[in-house]
């Protein structure tokens, strides 16, 4: 009651004079929240979309049976079904077409049996509109579709139209017999569906007498496994799992990606946290003698110390509710952009919606709560160990500056060497989240070091800052060392921003540099064949025999080869399987491999012991190395691989195993082709040779053939998406930071009102002091970047060597280039001038006659 | 053209001093170093929440060129009020204030800073040296804004220290200096562009009997050797006997005017 009371006096009513001060508090800590909110929302909402697709379209099946590339033989559902315990099983055929003139558009074709599926039936029974005489062509004809209502509207379509579809490189023509309500299977792949009898599927996607998967409803209890296994025994090197567990699936390939997202947001709501420092401590210093008297009177230090924390919990509350609304209209605009990277990267996935979880949203407030009551927390406690009745004057709060300069600048030291430490062990103990710690410490180092490298750098500035600004430059770097509580402090915020645009910047861009040059020595074809869905599903599918026979009777081609993508699952973990010729890949190609053995070596060692090459992601995935061996389900049965060598690769982080294409097809049964790669003849142009082939092929395949920069053009493309979120994070940073010089420079303008009313009663012009907040507003600027630049490239190493280590496995060669320092200093510098205007104008505007009057 | 950095006030100051004397050989800035302090009818009246406080009310004064003026009164009847106008720091409601041909109150800003520059220094209570500066810098600080070259403010700045007895605390910090020290680097400042015109609000207020007694030993003779006008605000009876005249204030006006020497 008292400590309310209290409140209310000392707190509220001057809580309500500052205002501006308390909003710029409660929106750094909003931003950071909302950045923290919407990259888990985002990315949330990409695995929520899987797991309701997986689930809309396996309906009441308790187990799927996946043939993965190779597909699974029809004929043995009947023994399937044989399998005591099951009660249905439901072939499918399933693909992602992409809609011919409508680029970007992509639809989920699921082919099922019209007569007995339940799925079908209970969507047909929500068309109450259409009779027998609509269903019946449904099952009498190829070409007829039934597709949702939201996505035929999207596109214009109505019944009885023909649409075309393109897959595996073939343009189909489709007749739309009925829109179905977007219920039930049609709310897979975010509502775009259509579904087709499955013998019209199978013929239409070139699968007779195979299906993709099988939906099984099988009996739960002691006979499930047995299905299982029966299962897994009928149909060698498929998945056979539960339907949930395919997003689980998802969810953990995609948790090292969300993990370092959220991570990174988590540094913007870090610059957020010294805001609230700074709100707080200057209500501190400002209101010390009212905290000497109230001492006086019997308030006690907890109390005192609950008042403050007090106003950093408003703060804190505040911001963070204000950050949940933010961050769910934030996560609408970065969902594009995630679903687009998971798709890419991960798993076919259409997100059209936002799912608010509110897990997140609880996360969200606590730890707007959190940072803020952190970041009160010591000028809370400084507030408490006010003696009663020092009559300190505002503003001239200094005591014992040194001691605290040294023991300040000791913590820095001691969390550097903790971060090294942290660094090294989380290496060893392969501990990702002791990786996130030491990066923590990195930046909690850096904000330590913040005033000792303030006081040195102001007495450095001294004489440059005098040179070029004159008597108004030296006065600016003067009062930063005489304000360093609050300068250090909005000094330390612009350093975490720097560090991060730095660190982000080295490591995208050493990461980027690094693929560049990998992918100039392993991509060498001149060519590149795929069928055209692949630009816009990112799903590999098959290449048409039709186009792989052109390419074998084509002139100016001196070589080809040929690349089968399958998956299989190790340990319940999916990995890639790439089938080469590697005989034509050595002559032609390279890969680099970890030891640097020669690419010719390595697989003539492979060829003629029947093994296979691993991709260093899989190697640290898998923890196998070269000489061990690799247990695979094929399609004829179980088969064991010693690893002939590692190499290093920058596909997927999921782990790569190159197989040579003879033995693939005979242990997978599968002659299929993904893509065709293309070595043109000495004598012929690529281009050349590219237009006689699409001369050639003409209009009957739907397909694309990429010259070899186009190739890596589109491999840059895709890099700088799944990286472009971090482009907005080291936006938000930088914006906070500034927000803070806004906020500092003129919370100083109005503690130095007497010293800014002297110096017009002894002559400053306005303009001299608009000048002096500009320049001191420069100078923290360029005193945020300096200490950023320093940490920057550690906190890169950490995010390169251990981070990334840890959880992507990929090798990235650190570099340094001298553009991110550049553009980071021109930014911060230059939004630190700008943000020194407002106050600059304050400092003009101040009546020399009130300042100086304002002196007991 | 001319150089003077503030042609306009010596051209008038040049023109009042030809009127006056018939010296028309009176062409140099540094000719001109005492004023005359008029002001007419001078009203200051500030806005409040519960109405307009009136604290000046038609002050009419007239201060001979030289002259040391002490400017007594209880708190609140105007005293810094009066000293802000003359300083060029507010702005009078109405009536008139002419220092030297000059009228602070109609100036633009641009010319009302070059006025505190060049016509008027001004002596704290509280000193209010910049805790930044070394105590040379702090007296060298208005020769800077100025423009003068750093060399020149930085010896006419030791001058200065040595003339108040400072020249062996020129590096030293404000707060490491007593509080009699600070107002003598206080006064030093205030002097160091010759202005014509010393206003000193409260300088002993804060300082021992002894260090008091020094700062206006200080005041007398600065203001007698550089033949400045001098307005001294003071509480203090001791402090206004060194001057030439004592204004008493009360409620916002004059309430009398004593002269040294007069009779009565």
């Amino acid at each position: 009651m008292l400590l309310a009371r209290l409140a209310s006096w000392i707190s509220l009513r001057h809580f309500s004079g500052q205002f501006g001060r308390a909003a710029v508090s409660i929106l750094g800590v909003a931003l950071g929240v909302a950045v923290f909110v919407a990259i888990r929302l985002a990315s949330g909402s990409a695995v929520t979309s899987f797991r309701e697709s997986v689930s809309s379209l396996a309906g009441d099946a308790n187990l799927q049976v996946s043939g993965r590339s190779q597909g699974l033989d029809e004929r043995k559902i009947a023994r399937l079904l044989a399998v005591p315990g099951v009660r249905r099983a439901d072939p499918k055929i399933e693909a992602i077409a992409t809609v011919s003139g409508k680029p970007g558009e992509s639809v989920l074709v699921v082919g099922l049996d019209l007569f007995s599926d339940l799925r079908v039936q209970s969507a047909l029974r929500a068309a109450a509109r259409y009779g027998p005489a609509d269903v019946l062509p449904m099952v009498t004809r190829r070409d007829a579709i039934a597709v949702s209502e939201p996505f035929a509207k999207r596109n214009g379509w109505k019944t009885g139209q023909t649409v075309w579809l393109s897959d595996a490189g073939r343009k189909l023509p489709f007749v739309i017999q009925m829109l179905l309500p977007e219920q039930g299977l049609l709310r897979a792949y975010g509502g775009d569906v259509a579904v087709m009898d499955i013998a019209a599927a199978q013929e239409s996607f070139g699968q007779i007498g195979r299906v993709t998967g099988i939906d099984v409803v099988a009996d739960e209890g002691r006979t499930f496994n047995r299905v299982r296994l029966e299962a897994s025994r009928l149909f060698p090197g498929a998945e056979v799992a539960r339907p949930a567990s395919r997003g689980d699936q998802v969810e953990s390939m995609i948790a090292s990606f969300r993990l370092n997202l959220v991570a990174l947001a988590l540094v913007a709501l870090f610059v957020g946290a010294f805001l609230i420092f700074n709100s707080v401590s200057l209500s501190v210093i400002q209101r010390r003698q009212e905290i000497g008297m109230a001492r006086c009177i019997g308030v006690s230090r907890t109390q005192i110390a609950l008042l403050f924390l007090g106003e950093a919990l408003v703060c804190g509350v505040v911001g963070a509710f204000v950050g949940l609304g933010l961050g769910v209209g934030l996560s609408r605009l970065a969902l594009g952009s995630v679903s687009a990277t998971v798709s890419t990267m991960y798993a076919a996935v259409k997100t059209t919606q936002v799912f608010v979880d509110t897990p997140t949203l609880v996360w969200g407030l606590a730890l707007g709560v959190v940072a803020a009551l952190v970041s009160g927390l010591v000028p809370a406690l400084e507030a408490a160990s006010t003696r009663p009745g020092l009559a300190a004057r505002e503003g001239s709060l200094i005591q014992g500056r040194r001691a605290r300069l040294l023991w300040v600048s000791s913590g820095a030291v001691v969390s550097g060497l903790l971060a090294w430490r942290l660094a090294l062990w989380s290496l060893e103990a392969r501990d990702g989240l002791a990786g996130f710690a030491s990066a923590g410490l990195v930046l909690v180092a850096s904000s330590l070091a913040a005033p000792i490298v303030t006081v040195g750098l102001a007495w450095l500035a001294r004489w440059p800052a005098r040179k070029a600004g004159g008597i108004e430059g030296a006065l600016a770097a003067g009062w930063i060392v005489q304000s360093l509580e609050r300068t250090a402090v909005v000094i330390a915020a612009l350093a975490a921003a720097v560090t991060m645009l730095i660190a982000l910047n080295m490591m995208v861009g050493s990461f980027r540099r690094t693929v560049v040059v990998w992918m100039d020595q392993t991509i060498r074809a001149d060519l590149f064949i795929e069928p055209a869905s692949r630009l816009v599903t990112h799903v590999y599918s098959e290449l048409p025999a039709g186009v792989v026979n052109t390419i074998r009777t084509m002139p100016g081609v001196r070589s080809w080869d040929t690349l089968r993508v399958n998956s299989v699952v190790i340990d319940g973990k999916q990995a890639d399987l790439y089938a080469f010729d590697l005989r034509k890949m050595a002559d032609n190609s390279r890969l680099l491999f970890l030891d640097g053995a020669n690419t010719h070596q390595r697989v003539r060692e492979a060829l003629s012991r029947d093994e296979v090459l691993v991709s260093e992601t899989f190697s640290n995935r898998f923890g196998k190395k070269r000489g061990d061996l690799l247990e695979l389900a094929t399609p004829t049965g179980m088969h064991r691989f010693r690893i002939a060598g590692v190499f290093y690769d920058y596909t997927t982080e999921a782990g790569l195993i190159v197989i040579h294409r003879p033995l693939y097809s005979r242990l997978w049964k599968d002659e299929r082709v993904d893509t065709a790669a293309v070595y043109v003849k000495p004598g012929f142009t690529a281009e050349s040779v590219r237009t006689e082939l699409l001369r050639r092929i003409g209009g009957r395949y739907d397909i694309v053939v990429l010259p070899n920069r186009a190739l890596k053009a589109r491999a840059l493309t895709i890099f700088d998406r799944t990286f472009a979120i971090t482009n907005a994070l080291k936006v938000v940073a930088v914006v906070i930071a500034v927000m803070g010089v806004i906020t500092t420079m003129s919370t100083l303008i109005l503690q130095r009102r007497r010293e800014l009313g002297v110096m017009r009663a002894v002559g400053a012009s306005r303009g001299q002091l608009a000048r002096m907040a500009v320049m001191e507003s420069g100078l923290i600027g360029i005193f945020g970047t300096v200490l950023g630049m320093a940490c920057g490239p550690v906190l890169a190493m950490v995010l390169i060597q251990v981070i990334n280590k840890l959880f992507f496995g990929w090798t990235i060669i650190p570099l340094l280039e001298a553009k991110w320092f550049f553009e980071a200093a021109v930014w911060v510098v230059a939004a630190s001038l700008l943000a020194g205007l407002l106050p600059a104008r304050f400092a003009s505007r101040m009546q020399a006659a009130e300042a100086v009057r304002d002196e007991s | 053209m001319s150089t003077c950095p503030f042609a306009f006030y010596y051209r008038r100051q040049i023109a009042a001093a030809k009127a006056k004397t018939g010296n028309t050989a009176a062409r140099s800035c540094v000719e001109i170093t005492s004023a005359m302090i008029t002001t007419t009818n001078l009203c200051k009246r500030y806005d409040s929440e519960a109405g307009p406080v009136v604290a000046l009310d038609s002050v009419n004064l007239h201060i001979p060129r030289g002259q040391f003026t002490a400017v007594m009164g209880p708190s609140g009847c105007g005293k810094s009020t009066l000293l802000n106008l003359l300083a060029g720091l507010d702005r009078p409601s109405s009536g008139e204030i002419d220092v030297n041909a000059l009228r602070p109150g109609a100036m633009s800003e641009a010319r009302l800073t070059e006025y505190r520059r060049r016509v008027v220094g001004v002596v704290f209570q509280f000193y209010n040296l910049l805790p930044t500066l070394t105590v040379g810098e702090n007296i060298a600080l208005p020769a800077l804004l100025v423009g003068s070259p750093e060399r020149q403010a930085s010896a006419r700045a030791e001058s200065l220290a040595a003339r108040v007895g400072l020249a062996h605390r020129l590096s030293h910090r404000p707060h490491q200096l007593s509080g009699g020290e600070m107002q003598r680097a206080s006064i030093a400042r205030a002097l160091i562009n010759n202005p014509s015109v010393l206003l000193a609000d409260e300088p002993t207020g804060n300082l021992d009997s002894h260090a008091a007694a020094e700062v206006l030993s200080l005041l007398e003779e600065l203001s007698e050797e550089m033949e400045t006008t001098v307005v001294m605000v003071t509480h203090s009876r001791e402090a206004a006997a060194i001057a030439d005249a004592i204004v008493h204030m009360r409620d916002g006006r004059v309430e009398d005017v004593h002269v040294a020497g007069a009779a009565g």
